[in-house]
């Protein structure tokens, strides 16, 4: 799916993280930001990719401030921002469809 | 511990509630007569502990501005972080994804902590921006100019005149290449597309010229809000230097800009500071050139807002000898579109 339009999800609050996705022209770029980068930085960039690929998502800019989420808040997050982003309505929204 | 909903929306037009919140502004060191200028905030939010304000934030535009928190609840930056996050989202559903912040500079790491990257710093104050959005993205959209000696203007161009002719002629003279960084500002009379139109169209001869926008790094209404509303105070002076610390370090040095081309300001005290300021921040890195006022043959001072009058009035005539023949063209088709 193209992403044109801007979106953010998320909070700045401990255990959670802010996710904005915007449009791009060539590919995933992925700016993360967190305070645990050195022991998890791999693992939050593997759960973005693997929820995009989930979207077919493959040009998108993921501006990600994290404050020590857990894998499923940092899914639950990206998925709203690119539910908001898509204008997808909550009716519509696939959650059994896209467990990954 | 607090979580949203214990953040309301301030409505700064009751007395009382604008008492509270400028108690607290105090507090953290914002005087009452900035707190004077609340008509022009979008939005107040405030973050309540039973009927105490113990924290603040406000946004403008694209600027969050007025950010205050009580001493007793700073709790290690938790209720900045819940005050920034709720007024992102407040923002966001306005469409606004690219944020700025002033501050002050002790308080410049605690907004990078939440994803903010610094542009620049003065001696007091922090610039920092996030979102979709930033000045290196800004920067190349810049075509690179060719050749060693670089210059630059910033024009407001409302409407482009001779003025504003005779000083890129003089730049381009004696410069390789010269940027000209028109306002983005959306102004009674003349868009910001119009206005860069008329630039280009009557700048089209030059051969080393590129005319770009000033985007929100060069005077805009974000980064420098009181240019537009002409005044000349202490909070005008701050913005200033912040504007001329912006160009100098990020624009200048990416751009290998060398000189910096001014008119010269005879007629409005503001602008006179601005160029004073820029003479104080910019050399040595940048050296600024002030170029004396164009005048017309009768020794008239050139000057856009009597072009303005001039078109308002319907006396284009009176103002022909001061602007070149294209823009001259466009205010007569456009004053008849308008009858």
């Amino acid at each position: 799916m193209k992403i044109a339009k801007t979106a953010i999800a998320g909070t700045l609050e401990s255990s959670d993280v802010q996710i904005m996705i915007a449009p791009n022209t060539e590919g995933i770029e992925i700016d993360l930001d967190s305070q645990v980068i050195e022991q998890f930085g791999k693992q939050i960039k593997k759960v973005i990719l693997e929820t995009l690929h989930a979207y077919q998502i493959t040009n998108a800019k993921i501006k990600v401030v994290d404050k020590g989420a857990l894998d499923c808040v940092i899914i639950a997050r990206l998925k709203t921002a690119i539910h908001r982003s898509l204008g997808i309505q909550h009716q519509e929204t696939p959650w059994e469809g896209l467990t990954k | 511990m607090f979580n949203q909903t214990d953040i309301r929306q301030l409505f700064l037009k009751n007395n009382y509630v604008r008492a509270q919140w400028q108690a607290l502004l105090l507090q953290t060191g914002i005087e009452q007569s900035v707190t004077e200028m609340y008509q022009q905030l979008d939005k107040t939010l405030g973050l309540y502990l039973g009927d105490e304000l113990v924290g603040t934030v406000s946004y403008q535009m694209n600027v969050i501005k007025y950010i205050a928190v009580s001493e007793k609840h700073k709790q290690s930056g938790h209720t900045l972080n819940v005050l920034m996050s709720a007024i992102i989202q407040e923002m966001s559903q306005q469409g606004i994804f690219h944020y700025f912040i002033f501050t002050k500079r002790q308080y410049q790491k605690s907004f990078e902590y939440l994803g903010f990257e610094l542009i620049i710093s003065t001696e007091k104050i922090a610039v920092l921006e996030t979102g979709d959005w930033s000045i290196q993205q800004y920067l190349a959209t810049i075509p690179q100019g060719v050749g060693e000696k670089k210059a630059a203007i910033v024009m407001n161009a409302n409407p482009f005149t001779k003025g504003h002719f005779y000083l890129v002629e003089q730049a381009a003279r004696t410069n390789d290449w010269v940027y000209v960084f028109v306002l983005e500002k959306e102004q009674t009379l003349f868009s910001t597309a119009e206005r860069i139109n008329l630039v280009q169209q009557g700048l089209k001869n030059f051969k080393n010229v590129t005319i770009v926008s000033g985007g929100e790094y060069l005077i805009s209404p974000a980064t420098f809000p009181t240019y537009f509303l002409r005044k000349d105070d202490e909070l005008a002076k701050e913005q200033m230097v912040v504007d001329a610390t912006l160009f100098k370090e990020r624009i200048a040095t990416e751009l290998n800009i060398t000189t910096r081309y001014v008119g010269e300001e005879p007629l409005s005290p503001m602008t006179s500071s601005y160029n004073k300021v820029l003479k104080m921040i910019l050399p040595p890195e940048v050296a600024v050139d002030i170029i004396p006022r164009k005048k017309t043959e009768d020794n008239q001072v050139i000057s856009a807002s009597q072009v303005r009058e001039a078109f308002l009035n319907g006396q284009l005539e009176k103002i022909k000898h001061m602007v070149p023949e294209t823009t001259y063209n466009y205010l007569k088709s456009k004053r008849r579109a308008e009858q």
